[in-house]
């Protein structure tokens, strides 16, 4: 089935794609958004460990290979809000000299664009959603900006071990910046302390899609269809224009988009299987897959966990 | 009668998940379902058997918390429902392929170390056959590494019996919820 022609279609309606939807909505594009699990609510997002795994990945599995593979679903998310509804928020920023790891230290590559190029994005988003941190104390690592919105959130005897422990060997720790409220802040409140983050805050405290870009875009006239999942970006016969998307509705359906634009914004491992399953003959490996380079080096961040008998009792 | 998306958020608020009994879908916890001796959806008796006796191997109560009731309703619900951790561990759909080879290869592999299939075993013998399978140390075993397994059973027993409102006031930790789940589980 064809939908009426619209100005830009985005598929996934988390982090990522929620912002575009907003900036695009509020300038006036008719703006479609497609994902593919539940169109979550606030009321969903029950206190518990099991229940919370709801909106974790669901159906089939992303299965790395290569010399690292990893393991890649616990840290994404599924339906609208995605990864954001239930991610605690960190918002660290690079450093000036991370987009100059190959110059300056010969290691991966230079970025084509600098902190300074990043920098006022990072004070907008931080004002826009609201984050708690303590710009001045960042200040001894990166350059001035903006101060946040809010002041820290509060620490507690864990981080207070850990401050006294890293002061002592002379390693300065400064308050994390996060995207939750110390204080209230637009209209939502402060922040509980009570560690639901990850199956998702319903009070509006930390700051989800559901409750800042795509609650905006959905003001802006923004159509979200949940149940929608994305199979592949479509092409003019010549291959030279994208001109919309198809995907299974609800009713495992076969609908098409059209869309002047055509956006990806689901996760770093969805947007690479759109492209690859795009292949026409036009592009036989996959829509922007000259390089082959599509859905190689995948990256994500390491944790390390385990007990450290030197810490005083709690 | 199934229960459709409604009926399964319905109950998600209720903390309860769908049992059949008697012919009609009702919203229980699991502990209420093995104290109901409600019929396994896709396990069969042995089965169920097994994964009470590894469960109360690895963490006190699971048995009488229902951790075979809880498995297999899980099991029985489309992958996108399932609240198993074999999802977040990124397990391929249907999960029952997972459980029921698991459960296969430990009882072949209890068969050839002490005679016998894990469920008849000593409470010694199981602790011992689970620590064997915790480290990948059991000789011949097939399939997932038994580390993996253990993860696996471990986690599902973990969250009957301490993922629940009951399991943090035992724990001694302020569960503090936004949206409570009724029933307290």
């Amino acid at each position: 089935m064809a939908n009426e022609k619209v100005d830009i279609v985005i598929i996934g309606a988390g982090a990522s794609g929620s912002v575009y939807a907003s900036v695009l909505a509020k300038a006036g594009k008719k703006v479609v958004l497609l994902d593919s699990g539940p169109d979550w609510q606030l009321a969903d997002l029950i206190s518990s460990e099991i229940w919370g795994r709801r909106v974790k990945p669901a159906g089939a599995p992303i299965l790395l290979e290569g010399k690292n593979p990893m393991a890649y679903a616990a840290q994404g998310g599924w339906g609208v809000g995605g990864a954001a509804l239930h991610y605690f928020a960190n918002f660290p920023r690079l450093l000036p000299t991370d987009f100059r790891m190959k110059s300056e230290h010969g290691r991966g590559n230079d970025w084509p664009i600098s902190y300074e190029d990043v920098a006022p994005f990072y004070d907008k988003v931080a004002r826009e959603i609201g984050v708690s941190g303590d710009a001045k104390a960042e200040e001894k690592w990166r350059p001035a900006g903006e101060p946040y919105p809010m002041p820290p959130m509060k620490t507690f005897r864990n981080g207070d071990i850990w401050l006294k422990g890293f002061d002592a060997v002379g390693i300065p720790l400064v308050p994390a910046p996060v995207g939750m409220n110390s204080v209230e802040f637009k209209g939502r409140p402060a922040c509980l302390y009570d560690g639901w983050c990850h199956v998702g805050c319903p009070i509006g405290a930390l700051a989800n899609p559901q409750i800042t870009y795509l609650g905006e875009a959905r003001k802006a006239g923004a159509e979200v269809r949940p149940w929608s999942t994305a199979t592949r970006v479509l092409t003019n016969p010549a291959g030279t224009r994208v001109t919309g998307i198809e995907y299974y509705d609800e009713k495992h359906q076969k609908q098409t988009q059209e869309a002047s634009v055509v956006l990806l914004a689901a996760w770093s491992a969805q947007n690479p299987r759109l492209l690859l399953n795009s292949a026409t003959d036009k592009h036989p490996k996959g829509l922007g897959n000259a390089s082959g380079l599509v859905g190689h080096y995948m990256m994500s961040q390491r944790g390390v966990s385990g007990p450290i008998p030197a810490l005083p009792p709690m | 009668m199934a229960i459709g998306r409604r009926g399964f958020v319905k109950g998600a608020t209720l903390g309860a998940l769908a049992f059949t009994v008697g012919g009609v879908e009702v919203l229980i916890a699991p502990r209420e379902a093995r104290a109901r001796n409600v019929p396994f959806r896709l396990l069969d008796a042995h089965q169920g058997e097994t994964l009470e006796a590894l469960g109360e191997t690895l963490v006190p109560q699971a048995r009488d918390a229902g951790i075979a009731h809880y498995i297999d309703q899980q099991l029985s619900v489309p992958p996108h429902e399932s609240l198993l951790q074999a999802r977040i561990f990124n397990f391929r759909p249907p999960f029952a392929d997972f459980y029921r080879t698991a459960i296969a290869t430990i009882d072949d592999s209890s068969r050839k170390m002490f005679g016998r299939d894990f469920a008849l075993l000593s409470g010694a013998d199981q602790h011992d056959f689970v620590d064997r399978m915790r480290q990948s140390k059991i000789e011949g075993w097939t399939g997932r590494p038994g580390a993996a397994v253990y993860a696996v059973l471990r986690a599902d027993a973990v969250d009957v019996v301490w993922g629940t409102m009951e399991g943090y006031e035992a724990l001694g930790i302020p569960y503090m919820p936004h949206i409570p789940p009724e029933k307290r589980w």
